[in-house]
């Protein structure tokens, strides 16, 4: 068994051990300083807004509606997303526009759009058959691109809204892209409240 | 004293094996400890009763025998003459009285758990058996510990159901300070260094801080050979799926040009390609893998120092099919039900991938102040450099006048698009630990301790889970164990504080915010031990520990690729604190194994990510489910078995069976990613000799696991897969090679029959089947 000095001497031992161990770490959280924020510089072109305008076949009758979320992914939710009014029993012939509005100066994806059209596709949904809508444009291979389009609404104005979903895809190449089917990785995905009235 | 010397022909190096058996049953014994007296060499007998030694110098060399329950067996063998293969059949008798104490100093026993814990080694001949591409599928043949999976090359071990942050992974005396807190984080360790591995179930914060909570994995690399001259060993691991290769070699001394210092340096690399399901090739899954590390020891078992610095360094391919944009994507591919485009097999690895490398460099010195009194202690240093490359938006648009310069200046970019990560994270961390193992008296041994930690973690890059953030800890120790005749108790307490310092930037203002946020507490653990009769033990432990927020629970603000949800952090979360308790049981006797345990764990504040279905986050690029990290009170129990039956002398059955429940008590409902019931049985044969092959033996075993039903109906995606069966055979066996170097060869077919299954705890198994049949050749040569 251990004597009472020996008891001492030992326990003197482990606060010289710990005092040691102690001011080492300590040492450690002096120079604690957190760097200044890294620059987000990166070419990832993201989209904020984007803009539908639609013409009523036969007139100049123009509904222009916008979607956006400055901030981009997170933050806060979409800025703006206005309604889209539309006349039952009409024609409309419908382009889209993408931007991106957070850079200075602002960036138009449509142009890239349309220059890798091959292996881009917009698509469109309409909820609760409010309309129809037909793609207009094709790409260099005579498949759909969809940054023209015309929506034919019902005949009758429904009492329930609906809505209008687009969507845009970005295929790994040109292979992929056959017209009907969605990349496997959504771009763009937005949706605008519909009212016929 | 039954022992009879079967005597071979001379080879050119010296080889002593053997089989330990009871001398009634004449069944294997496996865990008898096999030393050479009076030196530090030892050996364990394996599940089949078999031990080696290579290259013994002494003209004879005297083995001694132990086991738990019998006699202990002295051989003497004669190794002069050029002798140089010596074949031993060493049978003991077992003994009627009780053993004189509860051998603690075994081998067997784990020195990163306390003696009456839920603990389970993997000596070399297990890790040898079972390697994989994975340092965690090693561990899977513990009861209790499965992997959590983002692809075949990305897996993260679970225990009793918990994981991730909740576990500690110590590796060479330090533990390993990586990012551990995504699904997507496999452990940073290569799968060819470790020579032992334990795994302790149950709570281990007292002796490892409060992430320990869930349990413990310890990797160790074998101690540097004290024989002289120059040794090594060399290791191929060929993989029929993925086409990977892995080589792996060391080299190592005693003496480094005479001087006392020992040194091994050790290298190892990987390259497998797309790995492949039953019908289809799962693109972009290959990896890379690059290691090395310098091991040095100097002085002697009184004053002595160690010292390793390592690499680890990998590419991971995300499998292609797994990255998605958002939530329709997800269940559009659901429906689907396999990709939907496979290109043919390829070594390529695009993006989404996974760039990373961890640098470590430990000291860790022992001094033996006193015969009841050795102080060590553990200086650190690693750097964890994480970068993760995202598959989206690589539409590049260039600027220019013309044409030419417009398309070549878009190239440009999309280089660097390509190249520069989505998240970099490198996180720097430094830990001293310093212990003092002591006697108390004959019957009380114990440690008193200090660990402290500091580290930086650096983020860049436009995605945000976790922000800028620098951390300490600081945790004071102490643990005793009162060993009697025949009953252990084990009692230990900690305290630990912890400062985090974090800058988080508001996505919407993009600006950035100091928090600080310090929690201290303590961690309390008991148990016992009792052998009541020869070979039987029973132990029962109880611990309270908590563990403070991590980073990604306080601060994540981001879409999960792959899982398609957004998460969000509180920064207001509180430390969690969990008290359990766990019994276990084991018997061995005449070669028949039994362990079993049974555990209830009560997590008070327990943190997880729950949905918040009434605030989507819309995006551009679709709706997204939100995630909000939130407390609960979680209970998790569960138990396993294992257990070999020696049916004969050459042939052993085995088997396993575990299954783990988790529940959200306060919504009263399943907690999510618990482990689904699982078993395994097997037949193990083995020969003495088959032709040239020595220790030759077969294995065939049957993986059962059950469909998780226990789960939130309409929670998750996709329901959970079906149960499954897996069917994996291994042969192998020694044979020498010219020269008289020992070589063992095993040749092992996991899923033998090809089967297309998912597992539960796959991230891919939204996407796409399990790996399909994979034919694993294995060599080692040691010289």
């Amino acid at each position: 068994m251990t004597s009472p000095t020996n008891a001492l001497r030992r326990l003197g031992r482990i606060s010289l051990m710990l005092v040691f161990a102690t001011s080492l770490s300590l040492f450690g959280t002096s120079c604690d300083h957190l760097h200044d924020p890294h620059d987000h510089d990166h070419d990832h072109e993201a989209v904020t807004t984007v803009t539908l305008t639609l013409v009523a076949q036969g007139t100049t009758d123009t509904t222009r509606v916008t979607w956006e979320d400055l901030d981009g992914i997170g933050g806060n939710n979409p800025n703006r997303i206005d309604t889209l009014f539309l006349r039952p029993a009409t024609i409309y012939l419908g382009s889209v526009n993408f931007e991106n509005r957070a850079t200075s100066p602002l960036e138009n994806v449509t142009e890239e759009v349309l220059e890798d059209a091959n292996e881009h596709q917009v698509f469109y949904a309409v909820s609760n058959s409010l309309g129809q809508v037909t793609v207009l444009d094709k790409d260099g291979r005579g498949l759909p691109l969809g940054l023209t389009f015309s929506i034919a609404t019902t005949t009758t104005a429904a009492a329930v809204p609906g809505s209008l979903t687009l969507s845009l895809y970005h295929y790994d190449s040109e292979s992929s892209k056959n017209g009907t089917d969605p990349a496997d990785e959504t771009d763009v995905e937005v949706t605008f409240p519909l009212i016929l009235r | 004293m039954i022992a009879t010397l079967l005597l071979l022909s001379a080879l050119a190096d010296t080889h002593i094996h053997g089989i330990v058996r009871d001398s009634a049953t004449r069944a294997p014994l496996h865990g008898a400890v096999v030393r050479i007296d009076g030196t530090l060499k030892g050996a364990i007998a394996d599940r089949y009763g078999v031990f080696h030694f290579y290259d013994l110098h002494q003209d004879t060399v005297r083995l001694v025998v132990s086991y738990v329950g019998y006699q202990t067996e002295r051989v003497l063998v004669p190794l002069n003459e050029g002798r140089r293969e010596v074949r031993l059949d060493i049978a003991m008798r077992s003994t009627s009285v009780r053993g004189q104490e509860i051998q603690v100093t075994d081998e067997r026993i784990a020195h990163s758990a306390l003696p009456t814990q839920q603990a389970r080694v993997l000596t070399s001949a297990e890790i040898d058996e079972h390697r994989g591409q994975t340092f965690a599928d090693a561990l899977t043949q513990v009861a209790g510990v499965t992997v959590l999976q983002t692809g075949p090359s990305l897996k993260k071990p679970m225990i009793n159901g918990l994981t991730g942050t909740r576990l500690v992974l110590r590796n060479n005396n330090l533990v390993q300070e990586g990012q551990q807190w995504g699904i997507e984080h496999a452990p940073e360790i290569d799968a060819f260094s470790p020579s032992r591995i334990t795994v302790v179930k149950g709570p281990a914060a007292v002796m490892f801080g409060p992430n320990a909570m869930g349990g413990v994995i310890d990797v160790e690399s074998r101690p540097i050979r004290k024989d002289p001259g120059l040794h090594g060993e060399a290791t191929i691991n060929l993989f029929s799926n993925g086409r990977q290769g892995a080589v792996g070699a060391f080299l190592e001394t005693a003496q480094v040009a005479g001087s006392p210092i020992a040194l091994r340096a050790q290298a190892s690399t990987r390259m497998g390609g797309d790995a492949e399901a039953p019908s289809y090739v799962l693109n972009n899954t290959g990896v890379r893998e690059l290691n090395a590390s310098l091991t040095m020891e100097v002085g002697d078992e009184r004053l002595g120092l160690s010292s390793v610095a390592s690499i680890f360094s990998t590419t991971l391919g995300i499998f292609r099919g797994a990255h998605i944009g958002n939530a329709t994507d997800m269940l559009r591919a659901i429906e689907r039900g396999h990709p939907s485009s496979t290109r043919p097999f390829s070594y390529e690895i695009g993006n989404p991938r996974q760039e990373i490398s961890h640098t470590m460099i430990s000291a860790k010195g022992h001094a033996q102040l006193s015969d009841d009194e050795r102080l060590v202690l553990t200086l650190g240093h690693q750097v964890n450099d994480r970068s993760e490359f995202d598959g989206h938006n690589v539409r590049i648009r260039g600027q220019g006048a013309d044409p030419a310069s417009r398309a070549a200046d878009s190239l440009d970019r999309l280089q660097r698009a390509l190249a520069t990560p989505a998240m970099n994270l490198v996180l720097n961390t430094s830990s001293l630990d310093a212990s003092l193992e002591h006697a108390l008296s004959e019957h009380v041994r114990g440690t008193v301790g200090i660990s402290s930690m500091w580290q930086l973690n650096e983020r860049s890059g436009s995605v945000i889970l976790i922000p800028d953030y620098r951390l300490w800890g600081i945790g004071a120790f102490a643990y005793e164990s009162i060993i009697l005749e025949d009953v252990t108790i084990s009692a230990g307490l900690r305290y630990d504080v912890r400062d985090l310092k974090s800058r988080i930037i508001n996505r919407a203002t993009r600006e950035a915010t100091l928090q600080d946020r310090t929690w201290q507490n303590f961690s309390a653990s008991v148990g016992a031990l009792w052998a009541p009769i020869e070979g039987l033990s029973l132990t029962w432990n109880a611990a309270s520990s908590w563990r403070p927020p991590q980073v990604n629970e306080l601060y994540s603000n981001d879409v999960h690729h792959g899982s398609a949800y957004y998460e969000i952090g509180d920064s207001t979360l509180a430390s969690e604190r969990t008290l359990g308790s766990d019994v276990g049981l084991r018997y061995e006797a005449h070669g028949l194994l039994i362990e079993s345990s049974a555990f209830i764990n009560r997590i008070g504040d327990y943190i997880m990510a729950i949905p918040d279905p009434a605030n989507p986050t819309v995006t551009v690029r679709g709706t997204f489910p939100t995630y909000r990290f939130t407390q609960m009170t979680a209970r998790l129990y569960g138990g396993d078995i294992s257990l070999t039956v020696p049916l004969h002398e050459r042939l052993n059955v085995y088997g396993q069976a575990s299954f783990v429940r988790g529940d959200n008590l306060d919504a009263n409902e399943p907690l999510l990613f618990i482990p689904a019931d699982r078993g395994r049985i097997g037949l193990h044969l083995h020969a003495d000799d088959v032709g040239p092959v020595h220790d030759a033996y077969v294995d065939l075993s049957v993986m059962g696991v059950r469909r998780q039903d226990r789960v939130v109906p309409g929670r998750d995606y996709a329901e959970p897969p079906a149960g499954y069966l897996r069917t994996d055979l291994s042969a192998g066996g020694v044979v020498t090679l010219p020269y008289g170097l020992p070589a063992r060869l095993t040749l092992a077919v996991t899923n033998l029959f090809d089967v297309a299954y998912r597992d539960y705890l796959s991230q891919y198994r939204y996407f796409a089947d399990d790996l399909g049949r994979n034919i694993i050749l294995r060599f080692t040569t040691t010289f």
